[in-house]
């Protein structure tokens, strides 16, 4: 398991995610994005679907499948009150990523929401695999 | 952890209340970049990189006059949040989606009342309970009414007069609404069905984060004709709506942001930062994205209407009377992340420009013709709204706007904090505590929410509306206090 930590931007919120490997980013960042945006959630899966994205290439490599992801989530999460909590990644790649991911289901009843997340920005967006094989990101999330 | 970088580049003296950034100061800036602040304002504003992103705004093709940012500009994304760009299409002029946002038409909605104080005062918490039962807001909660397919259609090419069609409004609030609720050329095609999906059940939400709605008291008057053109009065209670276009305009950003990555390499751009991504205004691309923000922004429009509706039957049904015994007519709807075609005049020629309109409010002056007719001797009516334990002000546009700024000034405090630093040391709890210690009633889904937006998290939006005021681009008319702050 990766780990991360926020840091300061104006009007938004920046984070860091550390990772063993690009699944392990991914899982991390997801972890991460929702940590912030839910003060109190579910911590138990009740629904396992598959996720699966293919980004458009913008050019931008290990980018865009990482910001692809977590569009992926967040969308899942406003449509349906998804939270990701488990993960099992079939592929992590540049071009697709296929994960099982176990769902809790946000109840605003009984949970408490922390900063809504509108969007994962491409400001000063990196996401860079260092010589020893670890995996690192850091964007700016749009709140 | 704060990671800040300060500004370190060139800001010259530029007349009263205006600084330059000169367009020697970095390769590929066409025009200047001019930041309007006091000494004060401007060496806050050099405490980030919002300096430097003006000047990055400087070197999109077409930029006509000058980069320009208002004095409650603060550090974004590509574009500095409280900037102002205007483009020539004619001179291969851009439209980017970073130059609008990611809440398409995120902008500010203003009710008067002839309620006063003192009949209101006894019963704030009744009214704020109300409003906050009868309006959806905070995180994952959906709205009231879901709009079918044909329905969400009308919605992104007729705006809030499709609301008002509904049942849900007056035909005189499309009058008071800036360019009638809808603007044209919005293109349902352009749109994404993620986007349809997202937006489809979020029409009539406020939404989380700044977004709220207060109960505020008239407390000064400024200007006594354009306060009686409006129809504001000291004393009496008015409601200001900050909401936007929810997930449907995140989402035709998202979308639009890597459609324009594309774009701007296909056409050559070299720019500093990869959010400042555009296309021609004239190319498919350009088209597409007005096509699809004009359908955000209506959809903000039909957003903002259905919400003062939802607001008009919760006071109505506190006070035991009618929306209209009570006097709840809209005072002014504007946007305040758009890109608008508007005619403007530079150097002496009247161009068709494409003004982006970042964290920054529409104010043309008396006289012009986009003014609603019964506020065209004063001036078009602009909302500010400051943080939720002072003040917001109500300003009208002055000629030195149309003249400099593409008739635009300010869109609120501006933050000096980041929402970790607001946060830490502070409890969502202490800060409603806070506020009721001065009369204020808070009610939100979020502590954290709460405890993000507390008012020393903001520049004190008074010496920011002094600013527009000093630099003539605005005047003010009025100020309002909140009793009562509902927040998602």
């Amino acid at each position: 398991m990766g780990t991360f930590r926020t840091f300061d931007h104006t009007a938004d919120v920046g984070l860091e995610i550390r990772g063993e490997s690009l699944a392990d980013l991914l899982e991390t960042a997801a972890q991460a994005v929702f940590s912030l945006m839910l003060d109190e959630g579910p911590t138990a899966p009740e629904v396992h679907e598959e996720v699966r994205v293919e980004p458009v290439p913008t050019g931008g490599g290990f980018e865009d499948i990482f910001v692809a992801w977590l569009q992926e989530l967040l969308f899942r999460f406003e449509m349906e009150h998804l939270v990701p909590l488990e993960f099992d990644f079939a592929e992590a790649g540049p071009a697709r990523v296929r994960a099982r991911v176990g769902f809790g289901r946000f109840d605003p009843k009984r949970h408490r929401a922390g900063t809504e997340v509108k969007a994962v920005t491409y400001h000063e967006l990196a996401v860079r695999r260092s010589p020893d094989g670890a995996w690192s990101a850091r964007f700016i999330l749009d709140v | 952890m704060t990671e800040s970088r300060s500004y370190q580049g060139p800001l010259e003296p530029a007349g009263e209340c205006r600084w330059r950034i000169p367009k020697s100061y970095k390769r590929g800036m066409r025009v200047d970049g001019i930041i309007y602040a006091d000494d004060r304002l401007i060496q806050e504003i050099r405490k980030d990189n919002a300096a430097e992103q003006v000047a990055n705004v400087a070197c999109l093709p077409g930029i006509q006059r000058a980069s320009l940012a208002m004095p409650d500009i603060h550090w974004g994304y590509g574009f500095p949040i409280g900037g102002v760009a205007a483009t020539d299409p004619e001179e291969g002029g851009v439209v980017s989606p970073g130059g609008v946002g990611y809440d398409i038409n995120c902008g500010v909605r203003l009710l008067r009342s002839d309620l006063a104080r003192d009949e209101v005062e006894p019963k704030v918490k009744t009214l704020v309970d109300q409003i906050f039962r009868d309006v959806p807001c905070g995180v994952g909660i959906g709205g009231a009414i879901k709009f079918s397919p044909p329905d969400m259609r009308r919605v992104m090419t007729e705006g809030a007069g499709f609301i008002v069609e509904r049942g849900y409004g007056w035909p005189e609030d499309l009058d008071h609404t800036e360019a009638g609720g809808a603007l044209d050329g919005a293109d349902p095609d352009a749109v994404s069905k993620r986007a349809v999906e997202r937006g489809n059940d979020q029409v009539g939400t406020l939404g989380a984060g700044n977004h709220f709605l207060e109960v505020q008291v008239v407390d000064e008057i400024y200007d006594a004709k354009a306060a009686e053109a409006f129809g504001v009065a000291a004393g009496t209670v008015a409601l200001l709506i900050h909401s936007g276009s929810r997930g449907f305009g995140h989402q035709i950003c998202d979308d639009y942001l890597k459609i324009m990555r594309g774009a701007a390499r296909k056409y050559g751009f070299e720019l500093p930062d990869p959010q400042l991504c555009c296309a021609p205004v004239k190319s498919d691309e350009g088209r597409r994205y007005l096509g699809a923000m004009r359908a955000a922004a209506n959809y903000a429009w039909a957003n903002r209407q259905l919400l003062m509706h939802l607001v008009r039957g919760a006071v109505a049904k506190v006070f035991g009377s009618t929306a209209r015994d009570l006097g709840l007519g809209l005072v002014y709807d504007v946007a305040h992340n758009i890109a608008k075609i508007e005619t403007h005049a530079v150097g002496g020629r009247q161009k068709t420009l494409c003004v982006h309109r970042k964290g920054a409010t529409r104010a043309f002056p008396a006289g012009h013709p986009e003014v609603p007719a019964d506020y065209r001797d004063v001036g078009q009516p602009v909302l500010i709204p400051g943080d939720m334990g002072r003040y917001s002000f109500l300003l009208v546009g002055e000629p030195a706007a149309m003249e400099e700024t593409f008739g635009s000034v300010c869109h609120g405090a501006g933050r000096r904090m980041s929402r970790h630093e607001a946060a830490r040391g502070v409890r969502g709890e202490e800060v409603r505590d806070r506020l009721a210690a001065h009369g204020i009633l808070a009610r939100s889904r979020s502590w954290k929410g709460l405890a993000e937006e507390h008012s020393d998290a903001y520049k004190d939006v008074a010496d920011v509306v002094a600013v527009v005021e000093r630099a003539g681009l605005a005047r003010r008319v009025c100020r309002m206090r909140p009793l009562g702050v509902i927040k998602g």
